[in-house]
């Protein structure tokens, strides 16, 4: 009996251990579920929060199967002093309290990323229920809000959509997956600039769609501060020099038939930056070594001769120089940043170079030349050796 | 009390939980960016010296508590008061282990329940185990001290794809100073917390090999605390490390695809400062029934176990002040408890040693 009566005293008292977490307990039907978060500055100063929620009923609709047309995020936008209180008067119009747990992306308009980057990222760093690894996007040339409001004909949730395109961005070879913890991660660094991927408008219209939108390139910043973009090729430039490219597709002129082009993928491609000090004055050096194949080809000439391998390579090679130098360009002359990080390396390796430099680093990183050596390898054809010939 | 005997691999299980104990709540050597782990290695070796000391002194009082030594090599009322203040200091150290825990639960996910009642929910469990005796406890600890070190390393594995190893330079960019500053709090905490053992030594069946064991134990766990520093600072790096307040919790969350690892971190450090909270009311307990005389120690465990989670509650007024007191303040005063003193015992133990041996040749 005085067992049973202490097993009881026991039950009693290992159960509100196991009931900690349900202190302030929140049912998922009393939450409401925010996909995305815009920031955007004012002209005064003010913050401009717009969230994307999904619809609660849209979200059951799917799983039942049923498939209508109605939205399944719900967009809305608020003011505030600084982004917490932003997001909090979101409570003002919206009658759930928000769950970020499930937060997919975060879109920051130019204005704010021109102000300081790190306010936004902290904010989120801080707070315990965001996951550390959401994307970041800038908004280019317009608001955060019209991407949030931007539908999507594939996914119910529109940002799943970008979303998706963001995590293919590594084969694709236009963008960074740029993930909040990298950046911040970056910023911190020494004698690194950060990068951001960057969204844009293609077609202006009244109601946006993704397609509408293009979603390439990358947002240069100086410290915490947007300062310029790269477009397509200085992107890939700048992607092939710091290892951040597993594929993408390099299309060159057909040597046998200077009308036809000759597609090629990127099998595997490796960066490398290096930074030495000679005589008190830094060398600087881009090494990429990659691996092709050749994907398509127009016109029906074999090129699987050595001599013609040769001279793909070659191409390839002269398109991927093409692109560095771009990318060097205008990150020495247009935006004096360091995008590349070799200051970082020069951080890493000699301490007591970088101490003297480093207040004006930019400055002799952009009067610096450069060298650039790539190596390109062409190893296989796929299955065919040449097209078909038209007879 | 003293016919309970824990065996040598209860010994040494028990041994890892206390070190690890709240430990890695915190990184260890944080202040000095990339450099931390040379911090930690130095104070891993500074620890071992304390350490030393301490097993030495054991060594030379076999089947004594630190009480016994003290009035032993003291006389009965300097021992005795000495004693006295040790019991405040294990109490102390008892109610900070139970702050820190319920420090990191709130900021790590239960934001919202009240910080009292996260600890003395832990409190209850603890005052449950007392009343069960050390060799209770030394039997379920063979059973969750695995699962520590198993966690750490399978979290450490899985994080390997996300290493920079290039956040390691540049080396001996903080001043030789601050390293050295850093890494005499790691002798401290939470090496040199091992003198709580002199309650624990004459519990062991092989007491002979204490000195053995206790290495063995700490070369171990000192490993696997390295481990997971350099797992912090490869995966968050320099910038990162020194500016958030639970590295491990944002490292842990960042293992790909499974999403249960918060709640097991914050699990694996309930079982290593439940450890290291029993131990420290343990001694307590146990050291105010030797001073006193009592026959056993039983009625106490509950005013102790309340005065623990009061102390917790008091102890600091916001997280801030806990992390200070953590890297900076604190440890020092904790040095004399945990070294001087027991040097000073080492000595006395010593002369009385040989001053015996001449008398009797």
């Amino acid at each position: 009996m005085v067992d049973k009566k202490l097993m009881l005293l026991i039950i009693i008292l290992v159960i509100p251990s196991l009931l900690l977490g349900c202190w302030d307990n929140r049912d998922f039907s009393e939450v409401s579920i925010v996909s995305a978060v815009g920031l955007d500055l004012t002209d005064d100063n003010k913050i401009i929060a717009t969230l994307q929620i999904v619809k609660p009923s849209q979200l059951k609709g799917q799983q039942e199967g049923s498939s209508n047309n109605e939205r399944a995020t719900w967009v809305h936008s608020s003011k505030g002093d600084t982004v917490v209180e932003a997001l909090r008067n979101q409570l003002n119009v919206v009658n759930r309290i928000m769950d970020y747990s499930h937060l997919q992306l975060l879109v920051i308009g130019e204005k704010f990323a021109k102000e300081s980057i790190v306010d936004v990222l902290s904010s989120f760093e801080s707070g315990t229920e965001t996951e550390k690894e959401i994307n970041v996007v800038i908004a280019k040339g317009m608001s955060a809000e019209r991407i949030l409001r931007a539908e999507s004909e594939l996914e119910t949730v529109s940002v799943m959509h970008i979303k998706d395109i963001i995590d293919n961005s590594r084969i694709r070879a236009t963008m960074n997956d740029s993930r909040m913890m990298d950046i911040l991660k970056d910023i911190a660094t020494p004698g690194l600039n950060s990068t951001v991927s960057v969204i844009e408008t293609v077609r202006e219209e009244p109601e946006l769609e993704i397609k509408d939108l293009r979603i390439e390139g990358l947002g240069i910043f100086k410290k915490d501060k947007l300062v310029g973009y790269f477009d397509k090729n200085p992107t890939k430039g700048l992607l092939f020099a710091i290892n951040e490219v597993d594929g993408g597709i390099i299309a060159i002129k057909n040597p046998l038939n200077e009308n036809k082009n000759i597609c090629t993928e990127i099998l595997d491609c490796e960066g490398k930056i290096k930074a030495e000090v000679v005589n008190n004055e830094p060398k600087l050096s881009i090494g990429v070594r990659m691996i092709s194949e050749i994907e398509c080809q127009q016109g029906s000439e074999d090129l699987t001769s050595v001599a013609l391998i040769k001279e793909l390579e070659k191409r390839i090679k002269e398109k991927v120089i093409e692109d560095i130098t771009k990318a060097l360009n205008s990150a020495q002359k247009e935006y004096k940043s360091d995008v590349f990080g070799f200051g970082k390396v020069l951080y890493k390796t000699n301490l007591k170079y970088w101490n003297e430099v480093k207040d004006n680093w930019d400055d002799i990183f952009s009067d610096t030349k450069v060298n650039i050596n790539v190596s390109v390898e062409m190893k296989r054809s796929g299955l065919l050796k040449r097209s078909l010939d038209k007879k | 009390m003293k016919d309970v005997k824990i065996s040598n691999i209860q010994f040494i299980f028990l041994l890892v939980s206390f070190i690890f104990g709240n430990s890695s709540v915190f990184t260890l050597g944080s202040g000095v960016s990339q450099d931390a782990w040379l911090a930690y290695i130095l104070g891993w070796i500074a620890g071992l010296i304390i350490i030393g000391v301490i097993v030495y002194l054991a060594k030379l009082n076999q089947s004594k508590t630190l009480i016994g030594i003290l009035t032993d090599s003291l006389g009965k009322y300097l021992g005795k008061s000495i004693a006295l203040i040790y019991v405040v200091y294990f109490i102390i150290k008892g109610g900070w282990v139970l702050r820190t825990y319920g420090e990191f639960c709130k900021g790590a996910g239960y934001e919202r329940t009240p910080l009292v009642f996260i600890i003395s929910i832990s409190a209850l469990v603890l005052v449950y185990a007392l009343n069960n005796g050390l060799e209770v406890l030394a039997r379920a600890n063979e059973l969750l001290a695995p699962l520590l070190v198993t966690f750490t390393l399978v979290v450490t594995v899985l994080l390997i794809p996300e290493f920079t190893f290039d956040n390691f330079l540049p080396v001996f960019e903080s001043s030789l100073g601050n390293i050295l500053i850093s890494s005499s709090t790691i002798a401290c905490f939470p090496f040199g917390e091992v003198m709580v053992f002199l309650m624990i030594f004459p519990y062991m069946a092989n007491e002979e090999k204490l000195v053995k064991f206790t290495y063995m134990t700490t070369i171990i766990i000192g490993f696997v605390i390295f481990i997971s520093i350099l797992r912090d600072l490869l995966v968050l790096g320099p910038e990162l490390i020194d500016i958030t307040i639970f590295p491990t919790n944002i490292v842990v969350g960042i293992v790909p695809s499974i999403q249960i690892q918060p709640p097991l971190l914050t699990a694996v450090y309930l079982i290593g400062c439940g450890i290291k909270a029993y131990v420290y009311v343990f001694a307590a307990i146990t050291a105010i029934t030797e001073i006193f005389g009592f026959d056993d120690y039983k009625p106490l465990v509950i005013p102790v176990t309340t005065l623990n989670v009061v102390i917790g509650m008091w102890i600091y007024d916001n997280v801030f002040e806990m992390l200070h007191s953590v890297t900076r303040n604190v440890p020092y005063i904790f040095l004399i408890f945990q070294f001087i003193i027991p040097v000073i015992m080492l000595i006395i133990t010593i002369v009385k040693k040989q001053n015996k041996k001449q008398t009797i040749s």
